[in-house]
């Protein structure tokens, strides 16, 4: 897990930096308002993320990861670390490069994701790592009838960035 | 003391068999399942502790409930301590109504001994 925890107070930070790969694409900062910035350090004997904040993260990283994904997967492979792991409807893979040749191998062209909730809290009271339940809806390819998902995230903030520990992704049928 | 992959999906499916049967027949049943750290997402409503948890549980607006697992997936979620993630997905019917509503919650399970105690939650119905 990440050894060190960035001040979470500092809301110019972006959330989410581009690596050398994906350089191509726009650096990645969510739009936060101004807000008065407190004059004391968090708690130094807690590691954990605020609850508050949680809330933001893992919306901007929402919005991030399926327009990511919707548009090309490859772009995903830096979201993904040797030690993440993917449930892709109860299939496991293990590591970033399992990961994106999974979802890059996905049998369609196009899929758009509908985000209906973004849900979040810290999941560890001594390190800065957060549980995401993302709902919604996609369509792909030509269908019409858009189909509902779930997907549970734990992200771990490494500097100013999260990345994906845990993944799980399921079809709502029925 | 991370705990292996296997084991995480048969702790999830008893978990998620336990804690459903019990939501289903007496919510106060639950109370054991949570600490004083747990929180608990309701439909967006954070709550936090046990007591306040099975409170909002406990005051439901239903008389009966009957969930229908359709998947449990779980990992370990943590390298160097007993917990694991899991993702419930299925349906529930209430009261008297005939179409059953679709629901996704998500846990983070810490064991205790042979126990096992919801440290995070998080419980939406998927509508549409």
């Amino acid at each position: 897990m990440a050894t060190s925890l960035v001040a979470m107070a500092n809301q110019k930070r972006g959330l989410f930096k581009q690596k050398g790969r994906n350089s191509h694409l726009p650096p990645f900062t969510p739009h936060r308002p101004t807000a008065h910035r407190p004059t004391a350090p968090p708690p130094p004997q807690t590691m954990a993320l605020q609850p508050s904040a949680t809330t933001d993260i893992a919306k901007a990283f929402s919005a991030f990861y399926y327009q990511a994904f919707d548009s090309n997967r490859n772009q995903l492979l830096s979201l993904y670390r040797d030690l993440s792991t993917l449930s892709w409807e109860g299939e496991q893979f293990i590591g970033a490069n399992n990961i994106v040749a999974k979802l890059v191998g996905l049998p369609f062209q196009r899929v758009v994701h509908k985000v209906a909730t973004v849900d979040a809290q810290p999941a560890n009271p001594s390190a800065p790592t957060l549980i995401v339940l993302v709902t919604g809806q996609l369509l792909i390819d030509d269908e019409t009838n858009p189909q509902h998902f779930s997907e549970t995230f734990q992200l771990v903030q490494e500097g100013s960035n999260f990345w994906i520990y845990n993944s799980i992704f399921r079809l709502n049928y029925g | 003391m991370a705990l292996q992959p296997p084991a995480t999906t048969d702790i999830a499916k008893a978990f998620s068999a336990f804690y459903y049967q019990a939501f289903d027949s007496n919510r106060n049943q639950l109370l054991s399942l949570y600490r004083d750290l747990s929180t608990l997402s309701w439909e967006g409503e954070q709550f936090i502790g046990a007591n306040n948890i099975v409170a909002k549980l406990v005051g439901l607006p239903f008389q009966r409930v009957v969930h229908k697992v359709a998947t449990v997936d779980a990992q370990p979620a943590n390298p160097s301590a007993p917990t694991l993630i899991v993702l419930v997905t299925g349906q529930l019917l209430i009261d008297d109504e005939t179409n059953p509503q679709h629901f996704s919650e998500t846990f983070q399970l810490v064991q205790e001994g042979t126990n096992f105690w919801i440290y995070n939650s998080i419980f939406r119905l998927n509508y549409g």
